[in-house]
C-alpha cells in the first residue's frame, strides 16, 4: 500500500518527528529506496506550500515542517549509511543562492549524489558567491549544484552561473530547486548549464553520467 | 470625529472589488510607495492567494502574504481583511525577522540534536545487537544421545531468552527426533516474573511435539518463583538436582 502523504504531512506540520519518521519505515519500498522516500518527502513539503496558499497554515507553520522534514531526512540518510561514505570519486557541492533558505531539496540531491559514488559537500541555505567560488575552487568540485526555489532570488542565479562556469576548472554547474519545476530559467543560466526540473531529472542525469564513466578495466 | 484612514497607525488600505485602491494611510504610502492595484504591492508567488482571499465573498479574513517594501523586495506580512458594501479595508502588520532568527536557532539545535540522537541511536543499536547474541548463546542445545539432550540456561531467565532462541530449539528437536531435553537451571541467577510463563508456555511447546521436559539445577528461590505461578512438573526427578544426576539417571533409564 502507498505511503499516505497527508497523513505524513499532518506529522510534519505537528513536529511528530518519531511518527513521521516510523510511517516511512512502514513502508518496505521506502525503507529500501531512497529516491522513492526522497519523492515522498518532496510531496509533503510541496502539499505544506499549498496548504499556505490555501491559507491553512502559517509560516511559522511551514518552518516547524520543514525542521521535522529535515530530522526525517537525516535520520534516514544515516539509517541507509548514505552521507560521506565516498573518500574518493568525483566531488559535486551544493548549496542554494543567497538568502535563499530551502535547503531540503539540495540536501537530498546531494544524497543521490552520495548514493552514485560522488563525494559531496553540502552548504546548504543561503551560501554567498564569493564564498561559492571559493569553496568550489579550493576543492575541486566537478560539479555544482544550485537550488533556488524564490521567484525573486532569480536574479542573482546568472552571476553566480556565470561566475562558477568560468573558474580554470570549468565545473558542471546543475541548477534545480522549485523555481526550475515552474518557469524556465534558461536566460538566466549559459548554453552548458544543466537545468533540472525534479528529482527524476537529476537521476537521469546522474544515470546517464554513470554510462559515460569509462571504467579502466 | 469622522474616522480617516490616512491617519491610520499601520499601512492601511481602501480597496474595491477589483483590488484598485481607493486610498491608503500615510504609513501605507511610506512603506510601499504609492501603486494603483493593491496586487503590486504583493510579491508574485503570493498573488494568486492574495485574488483568492482579498474577495468580498469572503467578508473578514486574515492571512499570511509576502509583500515588496520600499525598504525590503520580500518581506512577510499579516494582512486583515473587511469587506462591506462592495469596499474592503486592508491593514498590514509586517512580521518583524524575530521568527526567522527563532526558527534559524531551532534549526541549529535540531541539527545538534539530530547528530547525538543519531550517535546514540548507533550504540543502542550495536548494543541490542550484542544483547541478542548473549541471548543466542544463553541456551545451547548439547544433544548426548541419540534421543536425548540438554539445554544448559545462562543468565536471567526472561522473557526476551524465550524469544530469541525458542523458535530454534523447537525446530533442532523436532528435527533431531529427540524425546527428551534437559533443561538446566544452574546457570541462571534470578527467575524474573516476565520469564516464568514463556518458560512454561516453551515446556508445553516442546510436550506437544512429543519432546518431555526434565528440569534440574533449580535453586530454592526458583523453586519459589515458579510456585507462584502455579508451575506444574510432570517428572519423578528430583528439580533440584545436578545436571550430572540428571543425565545418569535419564540414560540409565533409556538403556534399561
Amino acid at each position: 500500500m502507498a505511503i499516505n502523504i497527508e497523513m505524513l504531512t499532518d506529522d510534519f506540520l505537528e513536529g511528530d518527528q518519531n511518527q513521521a519518521w516510523e510511517r516511512i519505515m512502514d513502508h518496505s519500498e521506502l525503507v529500501e529506496n531512497s529516491y522513492l522516500t526522497f519523492e515522498v518527502l518532496t510531496k509533503a513539503m510541496h502539499r505544506i506550500g499549498i496548504l499556505w496558499e490555501e491559507n491553512k497554515i502559517s509560516v511559522a507553520d511551514e518552518h516547524l515542517a520543514t525542521t521535522t522534514c529535515d530530522y526525517v531526512l537525516s535520520r534516514y540518510a544515516h539509517f541507509r549509511k548514505m552521507a560521506n561514505r565516498n573518500s574518493e570519486g568525483p566531488k559535486a557541492l551544493f548549496l542554494c543562492i543567497e538568502q535563499e533558505q530551502h535547503y531540503l531539496g539540495v540536501k537530498m540531491i546531494s544524497l543521490l549524489f552520495e548514493e552514485y559514488g560522488f563525494q559531496t559537500k553540502l552548504f546548504g541555505a543561503n551560501l554567498p558567491l564569493e564564498y561559492t567560488l571559493d569553496q568550489a575552487k579550493k576543492w575541486g568540485a566537478s560539479v555544482v549544484g544550485i537550488s533556488v526555489s524564490i521567484r525573486h532570488h532569480a536574479e542573482r542565479l546568472n552571476r553566480y552561473v556565470t561566475e562558477l562556469e568560468d573558474l580554470p576548472h570549468s565545473p558542471e554547474i546543475i541548477v534545480g530547486g522549485r523555481l526550475a519545476s515552474q518557469y524556465d530559467l534558461s536566460s538566466y543560466c549559459s548554453e552548458q548549464t544543466k537545468l533540472v526540473a525534479d528529482l527524476r531529472q537529476v537521476r537521469e542525469w546522474l544515470e546517464s553520467w554513470k554510462d559515460s564513466v569509462q571504467y579502466d578495466l | 470625529m469622522i474616522y480617516d484612514i490616512n491617519d491610520h497607525p499601520l499601512p492601511a488600505f481602501l480597496i474595491d472589488e477589483t483590488l484598485t485602491i481607493l486610498s491608503q494611510s500615510e504609513n501605507a504610502a511610506k512603506a510601499f510607495s504609492i501603486h494603483s492595484s493593491f496586487l503590486d504591492l504583493v510579491d508574485f508567488d503570493s498573488r494568486d492567494k492574495a485574488v483568492r482571499m482579498l474577495s468580498p465573498s469572503q467578508d473578514e479574513v486574515e492571512l499570511e502574504l509576502v509583500m515588496n517594501t520600499v525598504q525590503s523586495p520580500y518581506s512577510l506580512f499579516q494582512v486583515f481583511a473587511k469587506w462591506s458594501s462592495g469596499v474592503g479595508q486592508i491593514v498590514c502588520v509586517r512580521q518583524d525577522d524575530r521568527i526567522e532568527k527563532l526558527s534559524t536557532m531551532l534549526q541549529k539545535q535540531r541539527e545538534r540534536l539530530a547528530d547525538t540522537n543519531f550517535d546514540l541511536l548507533d550504540k543502542k543499536e550495536e548494543l541490542e545487537a550484542a544483547l541478542m547474541k548473549i541471548k543466542k548463546l544463553s541456551s545451547p542445545f548439547l544433544p548426548i544421545s541419540n534421543n536425548m539432550g540438554i539445554i544448559p540456561l545462562f543468565g536471567e531467565l526472561e522473557k526476551e531468552l524465550f524469544l530469541v532462541n525458542e523458535l530454534n530449539l523447537l525446530q533442532i528437536l523436532n528435527n533431531g527426533k529427540y524425546e527428551r531435553v534437559i533443561l538446566d537451571f544452574s546457570g541462571i541467577g534470578e527467575i524474573e516474573n516476565s520469564g516464568v510463563l514463556p518458560l512454561l508456555s516453551f515446556c508445553s511447546m516442546l510436550e506437544v511435539i512429543g519432546v518431555s521436559v526434565v528440569l534440574c539445577g533449580l535453586k530454592p528461590n526458583h523453586v519459589l518463583q515458579l510456585m507462584k505461578y502455579d508451575f506444574e512438573l510432570n517428572q519423578n526427578f528430583e528439580v533440584t538436582g545436578t545436571l550430572k544426576d540428571a543425565v545418569d539417571y535419564y540414560l540409565k533409564q533409556s538403556f534399561t
